[in-house]
């Protein structure tokens, strides 16, 4: 089963964005880098984590969020809210916790033993009498707002945050609600700091163009192939400040002899097999019902990318830290393996997965070294790169706004 | 790793002698000996590992993780290895991505557990 590929008309859908080429600067001037951390970065929810982490009251999890330099504690409190706190003493500003997980009943400070419950609480003075003026219940853990999507656990680093999470997460969200996110338990991350700009990562993800050529001897057979040489995509769809890209999945792909017993012996799908007629998808996943679909590319702005199939999905956070360097995280959640012979698959999905995206991660960072010579001012949209388009277009408009 | 000489289940004793190599502790350790090896020894091992990977996956199919003995819980390594060099025949005809990003600036941090049982967590 097949159907023609997509037809050079996605721009035209949308009469707000031009067909003009656009300015490089956003991609390489720190002064540019500065304002996005402040305009978009500083007021963004930001998704920390699963809530299948978080089992038990006291359960928790610790990460960094490398555009703040800040580190977070996201737990489980005593009414069972998840809550998330800097981890940061406020006595005088150490950690309070150095372990990335586990289950406590108090976090305590490792300098001086100041110690504070699950609601962020301080608890615990040693030689209280010493701090005469010390007002215990206005000095606990600073907290920040947290909020769920979907078992997602979100933050918000201002105090009153513009959007409610639901609001942030717009149509786009709603369309995803009810894909079983919750069934992928089995969970692979690779992280790293890439040498290139926040929005070159998240586009290399968003453009299905370059597959033909630069994945050439990976996953162009599975995503593009004979009957879609030049890789259009399947769809790509605007909404709000998010994006999603549908790919195009080549059903007639015939696995090589490794890739063929992982697809048999798989809790979930691969990346680089074609789909599982079997589960039903949300309205917002293969929105067009094509027949010739492998993946969604849900971009949430600014920098989560959440890449969903039929039987697993992945996300990708993008957290820069200067206009030419960037943090960025790979988290795989497969389908747990229910017999031996399943942790073969989802070992094959992991090591494809790495091998694919370790192609794109140097072109990235050729790009970024050109484009901050300022001499490479201009870039090229196709028809089918209308998200990298739509990507410039928001940025720019929050960048406008006041 | 410390392997008896008779490391595999008897029916795969033919892939005993790839054990001491391929047999590893997890998935950092297998990348490494992939990008470490030589593709004359990736294609012995592959060569050799996929006469046997079905009737093999076919064997572990029926196990539990967190249930192996030890000889099956060598069984599902090597295969974990041949996972892991299935790209390097496969896509890229040499050990390592072709013209791809080096391996250490984007290494794996959380690895799925080889053979341990993964019993779905509550929500």
């Amino acid at each position: 089963m097949s159907e023609p590929i997509t037809a050079l008309n996605l721009t035209a859908k949308y009469p707000e964005l031009s067909h003009d080429p656009v300015d490089t600067d956003m991609y390489w001037k720190e002064e540019l880098f500065l304002e996005e951390k402040d305009k978009i970065f500083s007021r963004a929810w930001h998704c920390l984590g699963r809530i299948e982490e978080l089992t038990e009251v006291g359960s928790f999890f610790k990460r960094q969020m490398p555009t703040f330099n800040l580190s977070v504690i996201v737990v489980r409190s005593t009414d069972n809210e998840i809550k998330a706190f800097m981890n940061a003493c406020s006595h005088r500003g150490n950690d309070v916790e150095l372990s990335d997980c586990g289950r406590r009943k108090a976090f305590t400070c490792k300098f001086h033993a100041w110690s504070y419950n699950l609601d962020g609480r301080l608890i615990g003075v040693p030689d209280e009498e010493g701090f005469p003026e010390l007002d215990k219940p206005d000095i606990g853990l600073r907290q920040f707002k947290c909020s769920l999507w979907e078992g997602f656990v979100f933050v918000n680093l201002s105090s009153e945050p513009e959007l409610t999470l639901k609001e942030y997460m717009g149509q786009q969200g709603a369309d995803l609600e009810g894909y079983p996110f919750h069934l992928g338990t089995s969970k692979f991350q690779f992280s790293g700091v890439i040498a290139t700009n926040w929005k070159f990562l998240v586009d290399s993800f968003c453009e299905t163009y370059h597959i033909p050529t630069l994945h050439r001897r990976t996953i162009n057979s599975t995503m593009a192939g004979p009957d879609n040489v030049h890789g259009r995509t399947v769809d790509i769809r605007l909404k709000g400040d998010h994006r999603t890209t549908s790919v195009w999945g080549n059903r007639k792909y015939q696995p090589k002899t490794v890739q063929g017993l992982a697809f048999k012996h798989s809790p979930g799908v691969a990346i680089t097999s074609a789909g599982d007629d079997s589960i039903e998808l949300p309205k917002g996943l293969n929105e067009t019902r094509s027949p010739n679909w492998s993946i969604d590319v849900c971009v949430f702005f600014p920098g989560l990318v959440c890449v969903i199939g039929a039987g697993m999905y992945f996300t990708h956070q993008m957290w820069p830290v200067g206009a030419g360097k960037t943090h960025w995280e790979m988290t795989g959640y497969l389908r747990p393996a229910t017999n031996a012979a399943e942790r073969f698959g989802q070992e094959h999905t992991m090591a494809e997965l790495r091998d694919a995206v370790l192609e794109d991660a140097n072109t990235l960072e050729r790009m970024q070294r050109n484009v901050s010579t300022g001499l490479v001012d201009k870039f090229y949209f196709h028809d089918h790169e209308l998200s990298l388009r739509y990507q410039h277009y928001t940025v720019k408009k929050h960048l406008e706004a006041s | 790793m410390n392997l008896p000489e008779k490391a595999l289940p008897q029916a795969f004793s033919e892939l005993d002698v790839f054990c001491e190599r391929w047999c590893l502790d997890n998935s950092q350790s297998r990348n490494a000996e992939r990008i470490a090896a030589s593709m004359d020894d990736i294609r012995a091992f592959y060569d050799a590992a996929t006469v046997h990977a079905e009737s093999a996956l076919n064997h572990l199919s029926a196990l539990q993780l967190g249930a192996l003995s030890e000889q099956d819980g060598n069984l599902l390594r090597l295969m974990l290895s041949l996972a892991e060099v299935g790209p390097a025949v496969e896509w890229f005809n040499q050990p390592r991505v072709r013209d791809g990003c080096d391996e250490s600036h984007f290494p794996l941090v959380i690895a799925i557990p080889d053979l341990e049982g993964q019993g779905n967590l509550k929500a």
